[in-house]
């Protein structure tokens, strides 16, 4: 007789599949690895008890938004802002501006956890501004204004010698 | 190079080097866990109707689809053996004991997916090391088309005279059976409970999606002959 739920499989390969993406976007809205790897343990254990009720089609929405609301809750709870971890020491690739070579992590840490999310999801997962909508529950257009102020906020922040030109085109 | 492209150059650097992850293993472990509660808590409402009898007894059926189980290689892997005396509970004999006799009147089960205390203010299981203070015991199980759920309960749990409605009562030697079917969700339901004339209470539930009462694995008769088992009491 089975002693594991069906879905279980499938739960599993997603959890392989996904859990380093996932881990990639809590570190983003949280700015620490292991404060990531509670938002994602939380998220996945979440994931789990709902599985069965889960349209195949959404899981990713459904554990995406999980996550940030994780992130949200623990960011808010524990008060946390961004505590920004050692960071990967490696050289910006190219002559660009000044951007690319201060640290964005710091730079986001001056953001709101919704601002990080939006942030995160547009420019990490590379979602549309549809797919951030759903997984943040925001209207298109707040998620269209949230983008462009965040980036407005970073390069005031990431301000350099050598201006660039801002781009907020939403797919 | 808009300033786009380069938060998403820089978020990609900085997120690549990934420390740390969730583990599977334990994601595995909560949510079992977790899914018990929250099965508990929306079967809670539809045991209500049972009566004042049963409140407090956190039954762990519903509409979710399987199961809980206590990690072990055997479990995880789906290997399906045999039921065997597993310790849920450490320090305590009545879990094993509760499986057995389970085991004993209804063959075609697995081994439980977790037996646990419980109590008056829990939903499912309390603290494994707080079974001292429980005031009953559950055994959830899960088959291949149902799930089911057996708890034996303290006459101090059973706080007022019992009322089932809908049911179909009938006088036992040392209490009173009660059959019922209801439905809960997307689920229809299975009850046979026998109230002891000392007040304690043994009830076992099986469930189905609502339409496939076929899939009934267990008739109620062999409910009817488990939880008159005086082997199923404690404390």
């Amino acid at each position: 007789m089975a002693r594991t739920p069906a879905w279980e499989g499938a739960y599993r390969d997603y959890f392989v599949a996904r859990q380093r993406s996932l881990m990639r976007t809590a570190y983003a809205v949280l700015g620490s690895w292991p404060a990531a790897e509670d938002a994602v343990q939380t998220a996945f254990t979440q994931l789990y008890v709902h599985w069965p009720r889960i349209q195949p089609g959404a899981v990713d929405t459904y554990a995406r938004r999980t996550v940030v609301h994780a992130c949200f809750r623990m960011a808010k709870v524990r008060g946390r802002e961004p505590a920004v971890d050692r960071l990967p020491d490696q050289p910006v690739p190219g002559p660009e501006s000044g951007l690319a070579r201060l640290d964005l992590m710091q730079a986001l840490a001056g953001l709101s956890p919704k601002a990080r999310a939006v942030i995160a999801l547009r420019f990490l997962d590379d979602l549309s501004v549809a797919e951030v909508a759903a997984v943040l529950d925001l209207p298109e257009g707040t998620v269209k204004s949230q983008t462009a102020r965040a980036l407005d906020r970073l390069q005031a922040v990431l301000a350099t010698p050598e201006p660039i030109e801002g781009n907020h085109h939403d797919r | 190079m808009t300033a786009e492209q380069l938060v998403r150059d820089q978020l990609d650097r900085a997120t690549r080097d990934v420390a740390g992850g969730p583990d599977l293993a334990a994601s595995i472990r909560l949510g079992r866990r977790q899914r018990l509660r929250r099965r508990a808590g929306l079967a809670l409402a539809a045991v209500a109707v049972v009566g004042a009898g049963a409140v407090g007894v956190g039954t762990a059926l519903s509409g979710d689809s399987p199961t809980t189980a206590r990690d072990n290689p055997a479990t995880d892997a789906g290997v399906a053996d045999a039921p065997r005396a597993e310790d849920y509970v450490p320090g305590t004999d009545i879990d094993e004991r509760m499986a057995a006799t389970v085991a004993a009147h209804l063959p075609e089960l697995p081994a439980a997916d977790d037996v646990y205390p419980s109590d008056a203010d829990h939903r499912g299981p309390m603290p494994d090391a707080e079974f001292a203070q429980a005031t009953d015991w559950q055994a959830a199980y899960t088959t291949p088309s149902s799930q089911v759920l057996v708890i034996m309960a303290l006459a101090e749990e059973v706080t007022q005279p019992f009322a089932c409605d809908g049911c179909t009562a009938t006088r036992a030697p040392g209490g009173t059976l009660y059959r019922q079917k209801f439905t809960s969700g997307d689920e229809q339901w299975f009850g046979v409970y026998f109230a002891r004339d000392d007040g304690s209470m043994v009830n076992a539930f099986e469930h189905v999606p609502l339409g496939n009462a076929a899939d009934r694995v267990f008739t109620d008769r062999q409910f009817e002959a488990l939880v008159q088992d005086p082997a199923l009491t404690f404390g």
